[in-house]
């Protein structure tokens, strides 16, 4: 089959006009350089069938700024492979972008011009007569307008006739000034993003914008994904966990099968299913932002901030993400030019507090320091930002210093966003976590469930209980957490910590269950689950939440209600727990661990496709070595009085540990990272 | 004059741009931020943050730093 490439510089709009040629669907975006992956399409013209080939946004073939991506580019358009190629140019910036062209005309290979976004050029007061195009430029032209379809016929016949007879054109007779003079003008007037930017750049006015949108996308997505979450819980567990053990249990398979399949497998997809509704709503939104060009102008904003721990401004956006969830927020710095940005965002992106932190500190906060819990909260929300501030700062500082980057970036003119590809752009990236991510979350979850379920007696079935070997590992292991004040027989509050690995809202699942004093309630898990009674509660949850949704406006984080629900049910497991605790400030100081320990798993599953296991390594061992540290001085602090020399010794010598640690991995970071930056795409 | 001094609303061509960062003489190359190219500010994010500026029709966000960078003649 022969092969078409289609060419241009990042924001074109030259993946619309893939989905337009081709009818198969990809994600779009506004950002420079979304358009990572090559991707292929059909396209047929009359009876004959060939390949488009849709190669990265670059702005030039032989620079190395964009790396691979150029490189890439470079060598497809160089070789033998395309017959033809349509070289996408954005009408409102056709002067710059045209630069491009002696390059590919050089090749050899028919060029055809296809002038993109005439829609856009009009409303900013730019005209482009294709006419002067085609004359100066000696080539074949057609202008289109990607969003709406319009002028693709047109294009489709330039494109067959090409292929029937096509011009002499060197590359030497170009000049390329020449001919976006003669085809380029300007009313003079001021542009729709001009005026735009009055308002979203303002002087004074921007900083108020930047922070009502960045509160609406937060409470919209996270509050309006919170209301499905009990939906997916439900339906899910429902089929795969409960659904999977009955029908195992039904043909007589052995009972660890059963475990495996239906709490490994089926839990796993079960804890996959409750992080669509808020990764989804979170990347409609993102999408939406991204679509209109706005994510620029905020990234504008922000940056000043951002360049005092050495970030761009971009790195905002899923640093902000990462309140609600970690996972869309390690997948969003994607979208940072910088392998340096990126892979520091990613790295100080889990020391946000997510949403399902947040339920243990509001779980063990009310049960500890009623009337504090909110100033606990708060204090926890706050360390967590310094730690990602200081931990990009030392990275910036010992790392990355000798990378000068330069932060000069592209801001796309405002498009009113189409549904369609924010649909498709949103359908794009969930598909890929559910996938991609969720492969690696099942893993784990079923690694972990079996653990769990293992009695130390040779039994199944022994989650949330004293006998299984979760728990058992748990006792073993608690006199290493002692020195964080966690007590030295609440071993409840280690498996926890195991647990929390899942999914950090499952913590509080696992005290709560294992502080009660216990009463086998599972004697019926084998019978069969009720699915229509099931499907009514999953639903009835749906419209139980919306009802939330409109305190949720003054309280986006949920704090408040989420204190009210731990207040109201007061669990029998708190006494429990007090007793366990040596002291309220041990019990801060058990949260200051679990808001630094180690992310879940489903955010180590992006953190590792998205910056490699060499990076998720360096990210984990920090975060563990830093969190123990972190909780531990601050347990010996409280000891100072009582017994000044050992906790002063304890405060010293971990300190020492610590730095001593802490220089060894940047260390071998600094040596793994010469190997590994150049090599990681772009 | 540098493109860092230049005030807000205010064009001028561009110069030289200083070959000290590498980088940024590539980026703004493959960007079409060259001598000879005119340049204007169109706005500042407070005194010592990003400028945004247009160049050939296309608008940018470079920090003071960069911008520093280059010099520029400012028009009469």
């Amino acid at each position: 089959m022969k092969e078409i490439a289609l060419i241009g510089s990042p924001n074109c709009g030259k993946t619309t006009l893939f989905n337009r040629l081709t009818g198969t669907r990809q994600r779009t975006g506004n950002w420079p350089g979304v358009t990572v992956e090559r991707k292929d399409g059909r396209l047929e013209l009359g009876n004959e069938k060939y390949r488009l080939v849709d190669l990265p946004g670059v702005y030039t073939l032989h620079d190395d700024i964009q790396g691979i991506e150029a490189r890439v580019a470079h060598n497809y358009i160089n070789s033998n492979t395309p017959e033809l190629i349509l070289f996408v140019l954005d009408a409102t910036r056709l002067p710059r972008q045209l630069e491009l062209l002696p390059e590919l005309v050089a090749s050899g290979k028919p060029v055809v011009l296809v002038v993109n976004m005439l829609d856009s050029a009009k409303a900013e007061g730019i005209s482009v007569d294709l006419a002067a195009l085609a004359r100066e430029s000696g080539l074949p032209v057609a202008g289109v307008i990607g969003s709406t379809g319009e002028g693709i016929d047109q294009l489709r016949k330039t494109i067959a006739n090409t292929f029937i007879s096509y011009p002499a054109v060197a590359a030497s007779s170009l000049n390329v000034e020449k001919i976006a003079a003669a085809a380029f003008r300007e009313d003079g007037g001021v542009s729709r993003t001009e005026t735009l930017d009055r308002w979203f750049l303002h002087p004074l006015l921007a900083l108020p914008i930047f922070l009502l949108v960045m509160y609406l996308l937060f409470t919209i997505s996270v509050n309006l994904g919170a209301v499905f979450i009990d939906f997916f819980d439900i339906i899910l567990g429902s089929w795969f966990v409960d659904g999977t053990r009955w029908l195992l249990a039904g043909i007589g398979t052995p009972e660890w099968l059963q475990a495996v399949l239906a709490d490994g497998v089926g839990g796993g997809i079960q804890l996959v299913g409750t992080f669509i509704p808020v990764i989804g709503c979170l990347y409609l939104c993102m999408s939406v932002l991204e679509d209109s060009g706005y994510l620029s102008r905020a990234a504008f904003v922000i940056d000043r901030l951002m360049a005092k721990i050495g970030l761009p401004g971009q790195a905002f956006i899923p640093l902000i993400i990462g309140f609600g969830c970690n996972v869309p927020s390690v997948m969003a710095s994607r979208s940072l030019g910088q392998a340096s940005a990126r892979l520091t965002t990613i790295f100080i992106a889990p020391f946000m507090s997510c949403g399902a932190r947040l339920s243990v500190y509001v779980f063990v906060g009310t049960a500890f320091f009623p009337s504090q819990a909110q100033n606990a909260i708060f204090a926890l929300y706050l360390l967590g930002i310094l730690v990602a501030i200081g931990s990009a700062w030392i990275l910036r500082r010992k790392l990355f210093g000798g990378l000068v980057g330069a932060n000069i970036s592209e801001m796309p003119a405002y498009h009113r966003p189409l549904i369609r590809n924010v649909l498709t752009q949103t359908w794009h990236r969930l598909y890929s976590f559910i996938w991609r991510a969720g492969k690696r979350i099942v893993v784990v979850v079923l690694f972990l469930s079996v653990f769990s379920s293992f009695g130390t007696d040779g039994s199944w079935g022994n989650q949330d209980t004293e006998k299984s070997a979760l728990s058992a590992t748990g006792k073993v292991l608690t006199p290493m957490f002692v020195p964080m004040g966690i007590g030295a027989d609440n071993w409840p509050a280690t498996v926890g910590l195991f647990t929390g690995l899942f999914a950090k809202e499952v913590v509080v699942g696992t005290l709560d269950t294992l502080y009660t004093p216990s009463d086998s309630d599972n004697l019926n898990a084998d019978a069969m689950p009720d699915f229509a009674a099931d499907i009514t509660t999953a639903l009835r949850s749906v419209v139980d939440n919306s009802a939330g949704l409109v305190s949720a406006l003054t309280d986006p984080l949920g704090i408040s209600s989420a204190q009210v629900d731990a207040e109201s049910s007061q669990p029998s497991s708190y006494k429990a727990m007090q007793a366990l605790f040596p002291s309220a400030w041990g019990a801060f100081c058990y949260l200051v661990f679990i808001l630094l320990y180690a992310p879940c798993v489903a955010t180590i599953g992006v953190m590792q496709r998205e910056a490699g296991h060499v990076w998720l390594g360096y990210s984990v061992a920090w975060s563990l070595l830093l969190s123990y540290w972190m909780a531990s001085v601050l347990w010996h602090l409280s000891l100072i009085a009582s017994e000044p020399v050992a906790a002063i010794t304890w405060i010293v010598g971990a300190t020492a540990v610590l730095y001593g640690c802490y220089v060894a991995i940047l260390y071998h970071m600094k040596r793994g990272i010469a190997d590994h930056i150049p090599a990681m795409n772009i | 004059m540098k493109l860092s001094d230049l005030p807000t609303g205010l064009s001028a061509i561009i110069n030289a741009l200083s070959a000290n960062n590498a980088a940024l003489l590539r980026q703004c190359g493959a960007l079409g931020i060259k001598p000879g190219e005119r340049i204007q500010v169109l706005h500042r994010s407070g005194s010592k943050g990003p400028m945004q500026i247009r160049c050939r029709g296309t608008l940018f966000a470079i920090r003071a730093d960069e911008a520093a960078e280059i010099a520029v003649l400012a028009e009469a």
